[in-house]
Formats: structure tokens, sequence, C-alpha cells
């Protein structure tokens, strides 16, 4: 394969910039632009995919990115992960700790009655996915009543600081694997080393944290529709806000840096003997468990990296049987900004390759057709 | 309002920046402020503690602004501050920083940027009752399927 350089197009390329910024303003005089508080508020779920894919959590300029890429998911995480190439690494934080988190909601599909309650939060889960045609002509004014009317009474409310986690209950009672002992290498940096497999589970997490959402998805749904044997239940469901505390630089005490919106999900997966998921306590079977989070709010992304890690599990113990189970597989096919890449630059011009292509054809048919001569 | 040193950053972050320095300018006319370390932003990788394992792995990255300052005051008397915050306003951390040592070391005046930082806070406290709020109100009654279980028991 080759390329050649290719004169003549600056004008055009120039000029399809332009074209590109029409279709952004092609609502005239009449047209308001979009401000980066309304699509980080108002397009909350398509944000929270941006700082999941694009790998940083920038809240203001993952809305800056929607914005110049007119929505397109994958240009505005690409250049989300373009912005953050540019700027120094100042440090690692210390390991957090998902239990401190802030949350907004909390669920399980295993027990109706886990240690401090479920409660649903915001979601579409129960939605009768209808078109609500009052929002097609929603005045100004009638934004700010509804949003003065929801806002005006908020009641306090005492709700605990944090919450148990449902699998420390099932670890309780011997029903989980031991959890892995501490102090064992860090873990693998997907910005700075590449995948040479076999990889840790540490970088499979971190690529399934960054991965493209329907990609994690198909595959994931692959698993579940048979090509595979997880069959979760979701343990744990939650969304909120992290804090993330850094040591301060003259007292050491961890001062609060800030937070970060995510999803975490916790699937609790068929038993397996005490051969594979070994529970030293009492040596019996016990359920195996997938892991799955990401920056925002993002549950179908949460709970297929979650049935990921679990087959990818298998799939580094006993080889892989079904695509999900195959680290190779999965973890170089979801990253959106790879596989759209690749995908786009077949519109790049390939025109000595497919010279080549052609001239080849054109041998190949008059070699034919002088032996049928 | 008793209010940790580990939230006096991000309490204080919420209020206009310059406003905080108009009331800096006044209380340290006459100090000399200078880095201990340069002021950076960039970014930091954060690290969790997966629940399922116990595995350490990176979620993604987060932007970090970080100072760490030293005042010396007429009397030639030295003080030092620090601040980290998820930001990439260079200005505001070497600011934040200095409100740090002002207000770790009870500088003359601190109290005024104290009642300021009184203000985030209460911000910050109002927008998790919010959140709060929306987590009590949604929390699910099991007890009528109990009773429907206990009734179809009988």
């Amino acid at each position: 394969m080759g390329y050649v350089a290719i004169k003549g197009g600056g004008r055009a390329i120039q000029n399809a910039a332009e074209a590109l910024e029409l279709l952004r303003v092609q609502q005239g005089e009449s047209g308001l632009p979009l401000n980066i508080e309304q699509i980080e508020n108002q397009l909350y779920f398509l944000h929270s995919r941006i700082v999941s894919e694009g790998g940083l959590y920038h809240p203001q300029l993952a809305a800056l990115a929607i914005k110049q890429s007119l929505g397109d998911t994958l240009e505005a995480s690409f250049a989300l992960r373009a912005y953050r190439s540019t700027k120094a690494r100042l440090l690692e934080t210390p390991v957090h700790n998902t239990a401190n988190m802030r949350l907004i909601r909390r669920i399980s599909a295993s027990f109706k009655d886990i240690p401090g309650g479920q409660m649903l939060g915001p979601t579409t889960d129960y939605a009768l996915r209808l078109l609500r045609m009052e929002l097609l002509n929603e005045s100004t004014e009638q934004f700010q009543a509804v949003a003065k009317d929801l806002l005006r009474h908020v009641p306090t409310a005492t709700v605990p600081d944090s919450f148990p986690k449902v699998l420390d209950s099932l670890r309780d009672e011997g029903l989980l694997p031991n959890i892995n002992p501490a102090g064992h290498d860090g873990p693998f940096d997907i910005t700075r080393e590449p995948l040479v497999f076999p990889v840790p589970r540490s970088a499979a997490l971190a690529t399934m944290a960054r991965g493209e959402t329907g990609s994690l998805l198909a595959i994931a749904y692959s698993n579940m529709r048979g090509y595979g044997d997880v069959h979760p239940t979701v343990a744990e469901l939650r969304v909120g806000y992290l804090p993330v505390m850094l040591p301060h630089p003259i007292t050491g005490e961890l001062i609060e840096a800030g937070e970060v919106l995510m999803t975490e999900c916790e699937v609790v997966a068929m038993y397996q003997d005490n051969e594979c998921a070994t529970n030293e306590r009492n040596s019996l079977p016990s359920f195996s468990l997938g892991y799955g989070a990401c920056f925002g709010h993002n549950e179908v992304k949460a709970i297929s990296m979650a049935i990921l890690d679990r087959a990818l599990q298998k799939g580094m113990k006993d080889g892989a049987n079904n695509p999900s189970e195959d680290p190779e597989f999965v973890l170089l096919h979801i990253d959106g900004i790879d596989s759209m890449g690749f995908a786009s630059h077949y519109k790049m011009p390939h025109y000595v390759t497919f010279q080549s292509d052609m001239d080849r054809l054109r041998t190949t048919q008059s070699k034919q057709e002088s032996s049928h001569e | 309002m008793d209010i940790p040193r580990k939230d006096w950053p991000r309490a204080l972050a919420t209020q206009p920046i310059i406003k905080i320095d108009a009331i800096l300018a006044d209380l340290g006319k006459a100090w000399i402020i200078k880095p201990v370390q340069l002021s950076q932003a960039g970014l930091a990788m954060l690290q969790l503690c997966d629940s399922a394992f116990n595995d350490p792995y990176f979620l993604g990255e987060i932007p970090l602004a970080t100072a760490w300052i030293e005042i010396t005051t007429e009397q030639g008397e030295r003080f030092q501050g620090a601040a980290q915050l998820m930001d990439d306003d260079q200005e505001r951390i070497e600011i934040l920083a200095i409100c740090d040592a002002v207000l770790a070391n009870q500088l003359p005046g601190w109290q005024t940027l104290y009642r300021i930082m009184e203000i985030g806070m209460k911000e910050l406290v109002e927008k998790q009752n919010l959140r709060n709020a929306m987590l009590a109100k949604t929390r699910v009654d099991f007890d009528l399927l109990n009773a429907t279980a206990e009734h179809q028991d009988d």
C-alpha cells in the first residue's frame, strides 16, 4: 500500500471547513448559538458519553467538543482526546474507593432489600418512550417555570454520606471469590503503553472505561445472546459524584480537588467451582464477578463493560470460546477514535494503490482471455 | 460555619476569582509572594480500586492545576500555602494557594476571606441537598410488595 502527495485540494479543503461552519449557523440571523452550560445540562447523556469516550473528565471542554463537532460523538471524543495529548501529566492520584461516591442513583437487581435501600434517581427506565410533543415549542418561560417549580421546595433530606456495597454483604456470606491482595504492581497506563497481549486486567478495565459505548454494547450483546455464558445479575448499579482527593503539598492531608460524575456496575455471574474462583474461607464454589465503570452517567456502558470484564476473565484463564472472551478481539475493537479513524481513512486518496489494483485486474483479465483463445 | 481545610479550595472556587483577588490585594499590599514550586496546569490520572477484586486501575484523566507559594510579610515573617484543583486556570490556582496561606496561618484580615468561603460552602451544601433530595424522593418502598407476598403466603 502506498500514498502519494496530492496537490490542488487546498482551496477545496478550506472551503469545506467553511461549508461545515455554514451547516452550524444555517439558521441564519434568527438562530442562537448553543451555550456550553446548555450542552452540559440539557444534552446530559450525550455529554456523559464524550467525557467517558474522550477519556478526560473536563465537562466544559467536552461541551465545547460537542458544539464544534455538531454533536458527532466520535469527532467530539477525538477532539477531547487530542486536547489531552497536548497537556502535561502532573500526577497519578491516590487510589480512590467508590464507596465514597455522592450518589444520585443506586439500584440492585439481585435483592430488593439492599443495605441502605434502593433509590431510582434520574432515570429513563420507566419512561413510556412516547414523544413529549409539548417540548416541540417549549418557551423560555415554560422552561424556567418548570425549573422554578422543581427547585423551589427541595426538602433537606437526611441521606448518609456513603452507602455499603451490595457485594460486601455477599462476600461476608462467603458467596464471592476473595479480593486480590494489595501490593501488586501499579495499574497499566493505556495512555503511555501499547497493548501487547497478554495484558493485565487493569489494562482491560482502563481500555473499556474509555471505549465507545456502541462497540462495548455490541460485543457484550453477542455474549448475552448466546455467544458466551455470562448470564449476569446486576448486584449494584450506582451513579454519583466521586470526590477526588489529593494530598495537600504542605501538610499531606487529603484535600478535595473536585468531583467526577461516574457510573459503576458490579454484576454477579454463574458460579464456578472452587478451582476457578477460590474462596479460601470455605473452599466452596462461589459466584464470579464482573465490574464496569466510566466517567459520566452511562448505565448501558457500565453494564456492558461489567459483562465483558467477566467474559474476558474467563477467556484469559481458559482461552476464548467466543469473541467476547478474547481480550485481543475485544480490547482492540472498542476504541471509538481508533475504529472511526480506520473507517474514515478509506475516504482518503488511495489513487496509487487502486491504480495498482486495476493494473493487476487488467493483466489477469488479458491472461485469461489469451488462454481461452 | 466550621469549614475543614480539605474543603477550602472547592468552596473558594465557587466564588468569582476577581472578588477574591481584590480581597487579597487589600490584605497583602506589602507582601512579597514567591512560588515555592512553579504553578502548573495539566492533567492527573484518576486511579480507582475496582470493587469486584480490589484491583487498582485508571478510570481516565482529569484536569489539574496546582500551586505552592510563600508569603513574606512586611515584618519578614514567612508563611506557605498551596492548592490543587480540578481546573486548568493557573492564575486562579495561585490565588487559591495564597488564600490557603492566609487562612491556615490566620493572617490579618483572614476573616473577610473566610466569609467569602462560607458563601461558597453554602452553595456546595445546597447542591448536595438537591442531590440528596433526588435520592430520598425516589427511594423504593417495598412494603407493598412484602405485604402482597405475605398475603399470598397465607
